[in-house]
C-alpha cells in the first residue's frame, strides 16, 4: 500500500516555513508577492514534471538547464522576426522536444548511460548558443511578446491555470493510464518489464522526449514574462529541478515517486530562498540551506525507504 | 594435513576428509549439497552442527578471515579477477588487505607475482590487464591469487566448466604441481571424466548425504552415476494422462552462436508437457530466452506450424508463447509492485479501454487468479516483495497465465519454494495442460521432471543430446545423457 508519508512531511516543513513568516510580519502575504513567485518557479514546476517521469524510469537528464537557454533564444528570435507568439511558443516546444528526442535517442537505443549522454548535451548546447550568439541578449522583443498581451495579473491567473491542468495531467496519467504504468514498471525492473513485453526502449525514449517538450514550453512561458531574452537563462536549473523530484519523495533509482511531492518539493525549494531574504537571513545561506534541505529529504527517503 | 567436517539441513551429517598432497573430488547433482559444503567451510555460511579441523586443530567460529588465516582459499567456476587491473595487481590484493604499509611497492608486487606465476609453470606477463586474458589464464591466475595467499586447502567449484580440454590439461598440470607440493585439493565437478583422471579419492554426495566415498582407482563411471542417482521416487506427482493435439511449437535446427547455442530440434504438442533436462549451462535456459525472443535466433520457429521469426518479447507473446522466467526476484516478478499491478503487467490492454487502466478490472483479474492459484496474500494490493518465494512464484505464473498462451516456458518454476506450493503449482500444470496448453519445462531436479513430464529432452553444453520417453526416461540415463555420455 503506497504511504503519503514523505508527501506529508515536505507539506508539512513548508507549513512550518510559511509559518513562522506569518509570525515575522504579514507583509510577506501579498497577493504581488506570492504572483512573482509562482512566476518564478513556474518554469521549474513545469521541467520537473517531465523530470519526474525520467527519474521514475531510472534515467536522470542534466542537460535540461541548456535546452531552456536554447528554447528561450528560439521563442525570442523568433518572435522577433515576426511570428505570431503562439508559434514562437511553438517553436521553442518543437525544439525542446528535439534535444530531449537527441538524448533520449542515446539513452534509449544505443544504451549509452544517461548521465553521460545529458552531460554532453548540456555542454555542447549551451556551448553551442555562446558561440551562436556571442553572449547577447535578443533585445526588442515585439509589444506582442511582452505578457503574451495580457496584463500582467491575467496572465499569472492564467499560468495559475496552465500549472493546475499540467499537475493533475501529470498525476492522472501516471495513477490511471496504461503509459504511467510502462514508465514506472520500467524504472522499478528493466529486465522484469522488457520480459513482460514492454517496450522499455521505447518509453525512456518518450520521457525523454516529452520533457524536452516540457522545457521549450518553459523556456516560451518564462521569456515572455521580459522585455528581452537572455542569453544564459536556465543556468543551474537542472540542479533545481532535480532537487525538486528528490525532496518530494522520488526514488533517485526510479520506480517510485508522485506528482504531488514533486509538486511540494517545487514549493518548498522555491520558497526557502525568498523567505531567508525576507526574514533577514543572508542570501548566501540560501544554497546551504537548501542543500540541508535536499540531504534531510534523502536521508528521510532511504530511512523510510529501508524500513518497508 | 586433514579436514573433517560434518552439517546438517542441507547437509545430513556430511563427512569429508581431505589429506595433504591430495586431490578428493566431491560429485553429486543439482542441489546434492555440494555448493553448501564449500560455503561451511570458506566460512561463508554456518553449519548448525558438525566440526571443522584443520591439521587435527579444530577451527571454532569460522568465516571468511579466519577460513584465509587458516590457509583455506576457494576457486569458482567463473574467474572473479577485476578485468581493468593488472594480474599482479589481482594477485596481491587479497594480500594487501590489512597490510601496514599505505604505499605500494609496485616492483616487489610484480616480482612476488611473476615468481607465483612461474612456479606454477605457466608464463603470463604480471603487468597484463586481467580482463584480456583467456579464461584458462584467468583462471590460472586465480590459482595463483591462491597459493600466493599461502593457501594449503584449495577449494576448487567446477574451476573448468569455462575451460576448453587443452586448457583443462594445463590447468591439471598446475593441480599436480600444486599435489606435489603437499597441497589439498577440494575438487567439485560434473565431468566424470576430468575427475577419474585427476582425483585420488571420490566421494558422493546425495540429497545432502554422504552416500560413499571411494579410491578413484577403484571406481568405474557408470557405477558413480548410479551412486549419485540411485533413489526411487518418493514424491508422488500428480501427472494424469491427457489428450495430446496436434504439434503447437516446433523448432528445426535452431542455434544461437553467441551464446552457444547448437542445432536444437524438437516439438511440442498440445496438451504435452516436454521436459528440458542438463546440468546448469547446458542451453536450456538460453533455449528459453531465444524462444521468447530476448535472444537472436538463427531460424525461424514453428508455430502451430506456421514458421514465425521471434524478434521480441512482443512478438512471442502474440503468437501465443508464455515464459516465466527462472530468476524470479528480477525478472518474474517487480517486488515494488502489489500483487494486482504485476498480474496485469504482461495484459495491461485487457483490463484498461483507450489507455486507460481500469483498477477495477484490475482487481478483478487479481482476485480471479489469487483464487484459481490459491495465491496467500493479505490482499491484492499488498507489495508482491512481502509474500512468500512461492507465492510470488504464482504471481508469476498468474501473470503468464493472465495472457492466454498457448505454450507456456516454465523455468524452475518450483525452485526455492516451499514443499506445499510446490505441489499446487504442479497440480497447477498438469490441468494447463488438461486444457490444452503445450508446456516447456525447464528444470534441474530430476525428480520433478521425471513424475511431470511426457517426453524428455536432455541438453549438454548446448546441444540436445538426447529426446526420452516412457519406460527409456530413467534417472542414470538421462543424467549419462547430461554428462555428455551417449
Amino acid at each position: 500500500m503506497k504511504t503519503w508519508s514523505r508527501e506529508i512531511g515536505v507539506a508539512a516543513t513548508i507549513a512550518l516555513l510559511y509559518a513562522v513568516l506569518f509570525f515575522s510580519g504579514r507583509t510577506y502575504f501579498s497577493a504581488e508577492n506570492f504572483g512573482d513567485l509562482f512566476l518564478a518557479n513556474l518554469p521549474v514546476l513545469i521541467v520537473a514534471l517531465g523530470m519526474l517521469l525520467i527519474i521514475l524510469t531510472g534515467q536522470i537528464d542534466i542537460s535540461v538547464g541548456s535546452q531552456f537557454a536554447v528554447c528561450s533564444v528560439i521563442a525570442g528570435v523568433a518572435a522577433k522576426a515576426g511570428m505570431p507568439v503562439v508559434l514562437a511558443g511553438l517553436a521553442s516546444c518543437a525544439a525542446g522536444a528535439l534535444f530531449g528526442a537527441i538524448g533520449g535517442g542515446f539513452v534509449a537505443f544505443l544504451r549509452i548511460p544517461s548521465i553521460v549522454v545529458t552531460l554532453a548535451m548540456m555542454i555542447a548546447l549551451r556551448d553551442g548558443l555562446r558561440w551562436l550568439t556571442q553572449g547577447a541578449w535578443i533585445e526588442d522583443l515585439p509589444p506582442g511578446f511582452h505578457w503574451l498581451s495580457m496584463t500582467q495579473s491575467r496572465f499569472t491567473a492564467a499560468m495559475a491555470m496552465l500549472a493546475l491542468v499540467l499537475v493533475v495531467a501529470a498525476a492522472t496519467g501516471l495513477r490511471f493510464f496504461r503509459a504511467g504504468r510502462m514508465v514506472l514498471a520500467t524504472g522499478s525492473s528493466e529486465a522484469a518489464s522488457r520480459i513482460a513485453g514492454i517496450r522499455t526502449e521505447r518509453v525512456v525514449f518518450s520521457v525523454f522526449t516529452l520533457t524536452g517538450a516540457l522545457t521549450g514550453l518553459a523556456a516560451a512561458l518564462n521569456a515572455v514574462r521580459f522585455q528581452q531574452v537572455p542569453s544564459n537563462a536556465g543556468l543551474g536549473m537542472e540542479m533545481k529541478v532535480i532537487a525538486a523530484v528528490v525532496v518530494g519523495g522520488a526514488a533517485i533509482t526510479g520506480g517510485s515517486g508522485t506528482v504531488l511531492g514533486t509538486l511540494l518539493g517545487v514549493i518548498l525549494l522555491g520558497s526557502v530562498g525568498t523567505a531567508l531574504t525576507f526574514l533577514g537571513v543572508s542570501a548566501y545561506w540560501e544554497q546551504a540551506i537548501q542543500g540541508a534541505i535536499i540531504l534531510a529529504a534523502v536521508a528521510i527517503n532511504l530511512a523510510g525507504r529501508g524500513r518497508e | 594435513m586433514e579436514k573433517s567436517f560434518e552439517g546438517v539441513r542441507a547437509l545430513y551429517g556430511v563427512s569429508v576428509e581431505l589429506r595433504a598432497g591430495e586431490v578428493h573430488a566431491i560429485v553429486g547433482e543439482n542441489g546434492a549439497g555440494k555448493s553448501t559444503l564449500i560455503k561451511i567451510i570458506t566460512g561463508a555460511m554456518h553449519a548448525d552442527e558438525g566440526s571443522i579441523e584443520v591439521c587435527g586443530r579444530p577451527v571454532e567460529r569460522n568465516d571468511p578471515n579466519v577460513s584465509r588465516a587458516l590457509g583455506i582459499a576457494a576457486i569458482y567456476q567463473q574467474p572473479a579477477l577485476f578485468p581493468h587491473l593488472t594480474v599482479a595487481e589481482n594477485i596481491m590484493l587479497p594480500l594487501e588487505m590489512g597490510a601496514r604499509r599505505r604505499t605500494v611497492d609496485w616492483r616487489s608486487r610484480h616480482r612476488r607475482a611473476s615468481s607465483l606465476v612461474e612456479s606454477l609453470g605457466a608464463t603470463i606477463d604480471p603487468r597484463r590487464l586481467a580482463g584480456t586474458l583467456s579464461m584458462a589464464d584467468q583462471q590460472i591466475v586465480e590459482i595463483a591469487k591462491a597459493v600466493g595467499a599461502d593457501a594449503k586447502i584449495l577449494l576448487m567449484d567446477e574451476p573448468t566448466a569455462v575451460l576448453t580440454e587443452r586448457e583443462v590439461e594445463r590447468v591439471f598440470a598446475l593441480i599436480r604441481r600444486l599435489k606435489a607440493d603437499g597441497a589439498g585439493i577440494l575438487y567439485i565437478s560434473h565431468r566424470l571424466e576430468e575427475i577419474l583422471a585427476i582425483a585420488d579419492r571420490i566421494t558422493v554426495l546425495r540429497d545432502g548425504h554422504c552416500v560413499a566415498c571411494r579410491n578413484a582407482a577403484e571406481v568405474g563411471r557408470g557405477e558413480l552415476i548410479e551412486m549419485m542417482v540411485g533413489r526411487s521416487i518418493a514424491s508422488v506427482y500428480p501427472k494424469r494422462a491427457v489428450p495430446i493435439g496436434d504439434v503447437a511449437l516446433e523448432v528445426r535446427g535452431l542455434s544461437n552462436e553467441r551464446e552457444g547455442l547448437r542445432d536444437i530440434s524438437f516439438s511440442v504438442r498440445a496438451g504435452e508437457i516436454f521436459g528440458l533436462a542438463g546440468m546448469v549451462g547446458a542451453g536450456r535456459t538460453t533455449l528459453a530466452r531465444t524462444l521468447f525472443g530476448l535472444a537472436p535466433a538463427s531460424s525461424e520457429v514453428f508455430l502451430s506450424g506456421h514458421p514465425r521469426r521471434i524478434h521480441s518479447p512482443a512478438d512471442a507473446m502474440r503468437l501465443g508463447i508464455g515464459y516465466v522466467p527462472e530468476d524470479r526476484r528480477r525478472d518474474g516478478v517487480i517486488l515494488e509492485m502489489d500483487v494486482a499491478r504485476n498480474i496485469s503487467l504482461a495484459n495491461l490492454k485487457s483490463v484498461s479501454r483507450r489507455g486507460l487502466v481500469s483498477a477495477r478490472r484490475e482487481r478483478a483479474l487479481a482476485a480471479r487468479y489469487v483464487e484459481k492459484l490459491r495465491i496467500k496474500t493479505p490482499s491484492t494490493a499488498t507489495a508482491t516483495g512481502k509474500l512468500s518465494g512461492g507465492n510470488q512464484q504464482k504471481v508469476a505464473l498468474a501473470r503468464w497465465l493472465a495472457t492466454g498462451p498457448r505454450v507456456l516456458i516454465l523455468d524452475e518454476p518450483t525452485q526455492g519454494v516451499d514443499v506445499g506450493s510446490k505441489a499446487e503449482i504442479h497440480e497447477l500444470i498438469v490441468q494447463l495442460a488438461e486444457r490444452g496448453m503445450a508446456i516447456l519445462l525447464i528444470s534441474s531436479e530430476l525428480p520433478e521432471i521425471m513424475g511431470m513430464c511426457d517426453r524428455i529432452g536432455v541438453f549438454h553444453a548446448g546441444r540436445l543430446a538426447g529426446t526420452l520417453a516412457g519406460a527409456e526416461a530413467t534417472q542414470p540415463r538421462i543424467m549419462s545423457l547430461a554428462l555428455g555420455h551417449g
